[in-house]
């Protein structure tokens, strides 16, 4: 191991434990919040906290700042203490808003989807936050009921089930939607939101099939709540698409991963996707030091002169 | 005419098993048939009552529960028509020629509307509410059929969601079938009927069978008896009859040292032996008598 390579594992390990004491400080720091959210995963879910990846299969509390993934063939459910609960479908790829904005103690959460199914139901009792999904074509808020959204790069499609969702345009300024239950809206990016009376057969074709059902508690949430260990740090590629997308999170990536971009091959793919990530320029190359100002010689006239 | 007894005895026996064979004959036939009908019967209730109890099932614990996959598509299994079908399809597969139909003078589903046959019973069913149950008998290619036909009413508000307009049933049922089918229905009327049916031709099959094999028993029985009372009526009564007759004719011609008129036991035919040779004693002293 040259000098370069040894410096490398150290900072590598510096991060680790950095996220490791991160996680727990937030995971201890949440769990004592009112709005306490529990992910319990039917299949393996890939969380990323901070900056470390953590392969979870039992339950355990989400933070705020979490992304997670489903795989190909399971999903998860992320569950509050008021009745709250969201499902994700497979291979669905979704972020927990970091604080202030995260578990309020008025209920309110916000949540990023990136890609994937989830579905949501929130009880009539549920405390009078709301939670919001925002996704690159939408951005919607639900108060009570039941809705299914998915999502993908380019549109999102939302199905209201029970009670009702307010939606809002994140690409312009236009006024709130509000779709009632039993409607459906789907938008594709950069153009007007299309309300339907009934969802398109392709939505409902590739619907998860437990999304048909009402969401219910799930019985894995019994289980010993366990705090996630033995992660590994980030890699470029399970983050790439949260660095490029669209959604307000991705104003808290520079700050969140900065410490990587000192280290390879980190940095490198950064720079060679520069184009997509220009926030990141000032990380990779820093403006020089302000120079300081330049004063004019003293121009002294000898005695002589005078 | 010179019959013997035998002969007597045979002609009389065999006109009393004639009767008594064709009246056991047509007695049993007539029980069968009316057990064969009743047991069909009790089959055909026992179908109904798990078709209906299938139909309960579904409307109170399995509809509720789909309701939200209601929103995405429609699902025939949330019709409790449509459970009670599936459920005794699977019957009608092991046991041949049953069948279960829930019919409907408007239903949603083209598949439940009744034949014309069966519109008769609706209606009747429609015109006399106070019948709770009409059974029949219908003759098909595969045979007679009997059937059991109750009426379908609507009681239960909920269901009229489905079926009152089609303005307030759930869209996805009006994307399946239509806003033409099964609405506009009546509560507390009749509407359609249930209609199980079962072959007879299996029955009344199996009840000829245990005829043909009580009638075959009653024919043997009757046949060994005959035989066994033919043989005993020879041993017996025939045989030694003629012995003695024999042994009479011997003395009336004169031969009284013939053969002796021996019976061994002590019934009635023993007895006249004894007599007789009382007598043939009694003729020996007389003449020897006389003789002297």
């Amino acid at each position: 191991m040259n000098l370069s390579q040894r410096r490398q594992s150290g900072i590598a390990a510096w991060l680790r434990g950095a996220a490791m004491a991160a996680c727990l400080c937030a995971a201890a720091s949440s769990s004592a919040q009112a709005g306490t959210l529990i992910l319990v995963p039917e299949g393996p879910v890939t969380l990323i906290r901070g900056t470390t990846v953590f392969d979870a299969e039992a339950p355990f509390i989400a933070a705020p700042g979490d992304m997670l993934a489903t795989d190909a063939h399971e999903g998860a459910q992320l569950e509050d203490s008021n009745g709250t609960l969201l499902a994700l479908g497979p291979q669905t790829r979704l972020a927990i808003a970091p604080t202030p904005r995260a578990p309020g103690a008025d209920g309110s959460v916000t949540l990023s989807l990136l890609t994937g199914w989830v579905k949501i139901s929130r009880p009539p009792a549920a405390p009078q936050g709301t939670w919001t999904i925002d996704t690159p074509a939408l951005h919607t808020g639900i108060s009570h009921g039941s809705a299914v959204i998915h999502t993908s790069s380019a549109a999102t499609a939302l199905f209201v089930e029970t009670g009702s969702v307010e939606t809002s345009l994140p690409d312009t300024a236009t006024a709130p939607l509000n779709v009632a239950a039993d409607r459906y809206l789907e938008r594709d990016v950069g153009k007007p939101p299309v309300p339907l009376a009934r969802p398109r057969a392709a939505f409902v074709s590739e619907l998860p099939v437990s999304f048909r059902d009402p969401l219910a508690a799930s019985a894995r949430r019994a289980q010993k709540v366990v705090t996630p260990t033995q992660g590994r740090l980030v890699a470029y590629a399970e983050i790439a698409d949260w660095l490029a997308c669209s959604l307000p999170v991705r104003k808290t990536m520079v700050a969140r991963f900065r410490p990587l971009a000192h280290s390879e091959p980190f940095r490198t793919q950064i720079r060679l996707n520069l184009r997509a990530l220009p926030e990141w320029r000032p990380i990779l190359y820093p403006p020089p030091p302000p120079v300081p100002p330049h004063r004019p010689p003293l121009s002294y006239k000898s005695a002589e002169d005078s | 005419m010179r019959l013997s007894l035998s002969i007597k005895f045979n002609l009389v026996f065999l006109g009393i098993f004639a009767v008594g064979f064709v009246s056991a004959g047509l007695l049993a036939n007539d029980l069968l048939q009316r057990a064969a009908v009743e047991e069909t019967l009790q089959n055909a209730r026992v179908l109904m009552e798990a078709a209906s109890a299938s139909q309960n099932y579904t409307a109170t614990q399995i509809t509720p529960l789909l309701q939200t996959q209601l929103k995405y598509s429609f699902v025939p299994q949330s019709v409790p028509a449509f459970s009670a079908v599936e459920t005794l399809m699977s019957l009608e597969k092991h046991l041949a020629g049953y069948s279960y139909r829930s019919t409907m003078l408007n239903p949603t589903n083209p598949r439940d509307r009744p034949t014309d046959w069966e519109s008769d019973v609706i209606r009747r069913l429609h015109d006399k509410p106070e019948l709770k149950e009409v059974v029949g008998l219908r003759d098909t290619p595969s045979g007679p059929n009997l059937y059991i036909a109750r009426p379908n009413r609507i009681d239960d508000v909920a269901c009229m969601a489905c079926h009152s307009v089609p303005s307030a049933a759930p869209r996805t049922l009006i994307d399946k079938y239509g806003p033409n089918n099964g609405f506009n229905w009546a509560l507390h009327e009749t509407i359609g009927a249930d209609f199980v049916s079962v072959p007879m031709a299996l029955p009344i099959a199996r009840s000829l069978a245990v005829l043909r094999t009580f009638l075959i028993s009653l024919f043997a029985v009757f046949a060994a008896v005959l035989i066994a009372l033919n043989v005993m009526v020879h041993l017996l009564v025939t045989r030694r009859i003629r012995a003695l007759s024999q042994a009479a004719d011997e003395v009336s011609l004169g031969r009284l040292d013939g053969d002796d008129f021996i019976e061994r036991g002590h019934d009635e035919i023993a007895s006249l032996a004894a007599s007789f040779a009382r007598m043939k004693t009694s003729l020996v002293e007389a003449f020897r008598m006389i003789e002297a």
